[in-house]
């Protein structure tokens, strides 16, 4: 059980304690366009510098738009190295399965590790996903950064759209 | 990144700082209903004040039940400013689709999002047990100070119905800038 | 609406008050197994101290996984709380119907609510890796001072060697409100 940063009596109270035990939220401003590409890139609009030897939830609330059904999206994260610990992925199902809409679909509801990809399909209509993060960062300083593309590289924009954001606390 | 408030290093430290930084929640004590409703009702509970020339984000959890085969409508809006002001909207819930929709344990799902109005009709059990609809969204206030409510009724309008907006339900508010 | 301590303009800033702001976070490093049982079992590490007359925002995200590719020997959830307490569960994950589940990531939704006390069970094998589920209610404890214990079981004893796992990652937030 863990609270970040600890209060005891007598401890100076600091501004950089108290913006330490800040709820964080990153918002992206504007939209993010991308087409022709399948390989997750870094937005760096949904980025946050995390402390070494510390613990972090991140909650994820991402929303895209697509011209088009065919790219879907696919959808990773960058820490630094050393980091350790949970990701859970809510979303639309994997492409190929029985989706009708962004109001209509099956779901994906999975685990999965920090680095590595999950694809969701994605509607030609604005739609949203979900990840949280549990982070254990190690001796290495960085940032946790969302990273993204279309599933399918495709002529056509698939859009990460503004007022997306990022939820963080520092909890260790 | 935005955080609020800022604390510099040597200013006073005030009571109001220290509130600020402090979530909100609010949370339904009693369950509400609408019977027979041709228009939205504010809702009795899950409404919050906001502060001017300020931004929040808003997580909702609105559970809603039922006993005839029907959805719920379920809105967010601002008391002064237009519902655009309502940002970037995103909801994880049941289904909108009645053929799809078994129960809200087993149904698809409806993952709507819109940077222009924070609205959805998720489906609801119609045995009387809890559908849960989860949805985030932003506000940013204008010049006056404002209050974020949900408004919602049974859809589709008109019909013989009663919906029930159940005790439990809640919304966190936290200010960001 | 509820935000808790109240803070007051000349109030004495003090740890126990920076300490009360603060959401408890219970992240747990290490998986815990529980084998061939469909009665639920406590979580020895997503377990939080609740006050009495209190209220509490909880959180609890969890990964999953079982031992059995037999879909109905899947995950059962609960929550324990002190007597006399009371909460809603909302709760987001695979569903409890077979039918609509092909994969973790192929599968309709379990999107519902029920109290604390009732069981939660959400449908998934073992070959298909862990699965996410989310919960949370707003607690409101009673009379009682206690502990706020994730349980959890298979939905179906699988029989000897079978088991669910409450994979490391897992994490539970205590907000209190009031």
């Amino acid at each position: 059980m863990t609270v970040y940063p600890t209060w005891r009596a007598g401890k100076k109270v600091s501004a950089e304690l108290l913006t330490e035990q800040q709820t964080h939220i990153v918002i992206a401003s504007s939209n993010l366009i991308r087409s022709n590409t399948a390989t997750p890139t870094s937005d760096m609009a949904l980025s946050f510098a995390l402390a070494v030897d510390a613990r972090y939830i991140v909650e994820a609330f991402i929303a895209f738009d697509a011209v088009s059904t065919t790219p879907d999206i696919t959808v990773s994260w960058s820490v630094p190295s050393g980091t350790t610990g949970g990701r859970f992925c809510f979303g639309a199902a994997t492409p190929g399965s029985t989706f009708t809409d962004e109001t209509n679909g099956r779901v994906t509801v999975r685990s999965q590790s920090i680095g590595s990809n999950t694809n969701y399909t994605q509607h030609d209509n604005p739609q949203s996903i979900t990840e949280i993060l549990s982070l254990i960062t190690s001796s290495t300083a960085g940032n946790v950064v969302f990273q993204w593309s279309q599933s399918t590289a495709t002529a056509s924009n698939t859009t990460r759209l503004a007022d997306s954001y990022l939820r963080i606390e520092r909890v260790g | 990144m935005a955080t609020y408030p800022t604390f510099n290093p040597g200013a006073i430290l005030r009571g109001a700082q220290l509130r600020s930084m402090q979530s909100r929640v609010i949370v339904c004590t009693s369950a509400d209903t609408v019977t027979d409703l041709d228009a939205e009702k504010i809702d009795t509970e899950l409404f919050c004040p906001l502060g001017a020339n300020a931004s929040y984000t808003v997580e909702s959890m609105v559970l809603f039940r039922n006993t005839v085969d029907i959805a719920a409508a379920s809105r967010w809006l601002g008391s002064v400013l237009l519902a655009g002001n309502v940002n970037g909207y995103m909801v994880f819930s049941p289904t909108e689709s009645e053929s799809d929709f078994s129960t809200a344990s087993n149904t698809t799902a409806n993952m709507r999002a819109s940077s222009s109005f924070a609205f959805s009709q998720p489906r609801v059990n119609s045995d009387n047990t809890n559908t849960a609809v989860w949805a985030k969204f932003n506000v940013v206030t204008g010049d006056v100070p404002e209050v974020v409510y949900h408004s919602w009724c049974h859809s589709p309008l008109g019909i013989t119905a009663t919906l029930t907006r159940d005790a439990g339900s809640y919304m966190r508010v936290t200010r960001f800038a | 609406m509820s935000t808790y301590p109240a803070i007051y303009s000349g109030q004495h800033v003090t740890a126990q008050l920076l300490s009360d702001m603060q959401p408890l976070t219970i992240m747990a490093t290490t998986d815990q197994t529980v084998t061939n049982t469909a009665t639920v079992q406590n979580d020895t590490t997503l377990t939080a101290p609740v006050s009495a007359g209190a209220s509490y925002l909880v959180e609890i995200y969890i990964l999953a996984s079982s031992s059995s590719n037999t879909l109905n020997q899947g995950f059962k959830t609960r929550w324990s709380i002190p007597t006399g307490s009371s909460g809603e569960r909302a709760r987001f994950g695979s569903p409890n119907i077979a039918g609509n589940y092909t994969s973790r990531v192929n599968t309709n939704l379990q999107a519902a609510a029920r109290d604390t006390g009732t069981d939660t069970t959400y449908l998934m094998t073992g070959d298909n890796g862990a699965h996410a589920f989310f919960e949370s209610a707003v607690v409101l404890i009673g009379p009682n001072s206690g502990n706020v214990v994730f349980q959890f079981a298979q939905a179906t004893a699988g029989g000897a060697g079978t088991s669910v796992a409450r994979k490391a990652g897992s994490f539970m937030r205590v907000q209190r409100i009031a």
